[in-house]
């Protein structure tokens, strides 16, 4: 029997090359051929494709992470070092005779992790894409509205050219790579490098179409099984391989998704902006602590997407008519799900990862300033129980606004504006309804999501001691 | 480079009055500090325990290696304690540890000389390497043991 594996313990000195020797003697004197790569200080005794490809038993005596991707369709048995170390023997047999061995599955290439909950760390990894274009363009955006909330406006009076470049770089541009970087990640974790073409395509239809971040979610997700079906699971012969690979793969996968975005995705949303548009027209009242609530919920629905889109713009278009409080009810519940979420960060710590944490705390700037996309990363690891808690929120913000009749001349701005004298009317008030809808979503988010198990972070299937 | 050219003679240490884990790392932070290996005892005994917190570093048949990679390390060091049989220090078989190889790496360290520390931990998992260790009874026998084993 050919037995192979890779050792590797958390300082790469010791354990590490303990547990490879112990199971490389073992396995020769029970007649076994053995080969173990260790992943210590650096990589030695490295394991090739065919040497895996040709393996009777492979055997992972690991106690951090280590990517598992080369051994996709394979079983493997994972075990600690101190455990390798302790009882080769057994070890060995198990590794043999399958028992407690786990299959790297061949769909999802990136490392074990990724085995247990297919879609949630395929959405994790859009989030790692999509989370630097949400915090540096949203924060390089709030700093241009600190030179007046017009000044990145040529046409305006107290036009800033240095505003107008950070308007340019934060919102026209980085927030513009939102959604596809999300996308891009999503099929890329589904599907590998060839992921990445169709899921930024499909992200950047999503954005441009008006689906937001949940079509680029759908669009991100379709794209990789596509793509993956395409490429990683249709066998081609071996003399085709190449131009397959490179011109199939992507031609075809490019032009399905797109045509999917454009007809399945992009049409029936306009169709559903358009109805809520005309349906928010006939409303007519649109006045008192009903109309908010209804602000509130469309607001953080889909934060960009069809149903948020079409209540702001129809706040904005009764500006015109002399009608503030919708817009400044829109402001306060866009501006609660990002704070709310910050401040749950910091109450409720074991529901978010480390770097949700980390990130939270940009969203106190995101948030102040009106930038809602602040909270889609969050929204996008766990949306059926983030996005409620942040429509309750956004609700009671937007609620408690329109029931006390505050209006904004100030469409936009979020803490830039409000404190200008007379740009609101009722300024106790509405920060009153900011702080109780940041502190409902804060406590909904808290209740509804689960906390972070040790295993998102770090699997390791047998740790003892 | 080799193992035995981070051994010292007046680094090995054949004393059984050591009972404990907390005697072991005092007696080798305490001599490292006074061979100018380390810059500091305290920390030293630190960061061991900080890597016992991991999981213990005991191996088997009375063999433990506890190891650091600190700033507080001047330079690359292996320590050969002989001690009594410590009550709290135990490898993977259960056996109470009575003898330890105590490694040293400075925080910005080469390669060579992992490669040379990661070399004694196989070594360990040798019977008969570890039952010459067992039998030494000076500083000069164990070095001696060491060249000979490095050499073959």
């Amino acid at each position: 029997m050919k037995i192979i594996g890779i050792t590797a313990c958390p300082t790469g000195i010791a354990h590490t090359y303990m547990s490879a020797e112990k199971l490389e003697v073992t396995a020769k004197s029970l007649g076994h051929e053995a080969k173990f790569e260790t992943q210590g200080a650096k990589i030695e005794n490295k394991l090739t494709t065919a040497e895996i490809e040709e393996a009777d038993a492979i055997i992972l005596a690991v106690d951090k992470d280590i990517d598992t991707s080369r051994f996709a369709g394979r079983k493997i048995k994972r075990v600690s070092t101190s455990r390798a170390i302790k009882e080769p023997e057994k070890v060995i047999e198990e590794a043999l005779e399958n028992i407690g061995t786990t299959e790297i599955s061949l769909d999802k290439k990136k490392n074990g992790q990724e085995q247990k909950s297919g879609i949630y760390n395929h959405f994790m990894n859009g989030v790692n894409y999509m989370l630097p274009f949400v915090i540096a363009g949203g924060i390089i955006i709030a700093l241009s509205f600190a030179f007046g909330i017009t000044a990145s406006d040529p046409k305006s009076d107290d036009y800033n050219a240095l505003a107008g470049a950070l308007s340019t770089i934060g919102g026209g541009t980085a927030f513009a790579m939102m959604v596809p970087a999300l996308g891009a990640g999503i099929a890329s974790s589904i599907a590998g490098k060839a992921g990445f073409a169709p899921g930024i395509v499909a992200g950047l239809l999503a954005a441009n179409g008006g689906s937001g971040f949940l079509g680029g979610m759908i669009g991100g997700l379709l794209a990789g099984y596509m793509t993956d079906l395409l490429a990683n699971k249709i066998n081609v012969k071996q003399q085709l391989a190449a131009i397959y690979q490179l011109i199939v793969v992507p031609l075809v996968s490019i032009l399905v998704i797109g045509l999917a975005m454009v007809f399945l995705i992009d049409k029936p949303i306009a169709w559903v902006l358009d109805a809520l548009t005309s349906w928010l027209n006939g409303l007519g009242n649109t006045s008192g602590l009903m109309f908010g609530l209804l602000i509130g919920v469309m607001m953080a629905a889909d934060m960009g997407g069809p149903i948020n889109k079409s209540i702001s713009t129809f706040s904005i278009g009764l500006m015109s008519a002399g009608v503030n409080a919708p817009i400044a009810a829109c402001m306060a519940a866009g501006m609660t799900p990002p704070l709310g979420l910050a401040l749950a960060t910091i109450l409720f710590k074991n529901k978010f990862t480390k770097e949700e944490r980390t990130s939270g705390q940009s969203c106190w700037i995101l948030g102040a300033s009106y930038i809602t996309e602040g909270a889609i990363p969050f929204a996008v690891a766990d949306p059926i129980r983030v996005i409620p808690s942040l429509m309750l929120g956004s609700a009671t913000a937007a609620g408690i606004s329109m029931a006390a009749g505050v209006t904004s001349m100030a469409p936009h701005g979020g803490i830039w504006v409000m404190l200008i004298p007379n740009v609101m009317n009722n300024l106790p008030m509405y920060l009153l309804a900011i702080v109780a809808g940041t502190l409902v979503t804060a406590i909904a988010v808290g209740l509804l999501k689960k906390p972070v198990t040790v295993d998102d972070n770090k699997m390791i299937n047998e740790v003892e001691m | 480079m080799k193992l035995v050219d981070l051994m010292m003679n007046d680094l090995i240490i054949f004393d059984d009055s050591i009972r404990s884990k907390d005697e072991l790392f005092e007696k080798l932070g305490h001599i490292l500090e006074e061979k100018n290996r380390v810059t500091k005892a305290k920390k030293i005994i630190k960061d061991l325990y900080r890597r016992e917190a991991e999981t213990s570093t005991g191996i088997e048949a009375g063999f433990g290696i506890p190891h650091a990679k600190s700033k507080a390390v001047l330079q690359p060091t292996i320590c050969f304690v002989h001690t009594g049989k410590m009550s709290d220090y135990v490898g993977l078989d259960g056996e109470k540890i009575e003898w330890v190889f105590a490694i040293l790496v400075p925080q910005k360290t080469s390669d060579i000389h992992l490669e040379i520390l990661s070399n004694l931990s196989r070594k360990l998992m040798n019977e008969s390497f570890r039952d010459q260790l067992k039998h030494a009874d000076n500083g000069i026998e164990v070095l001696e043991i060491m060249s000979k084993e490095e050499s073959s």
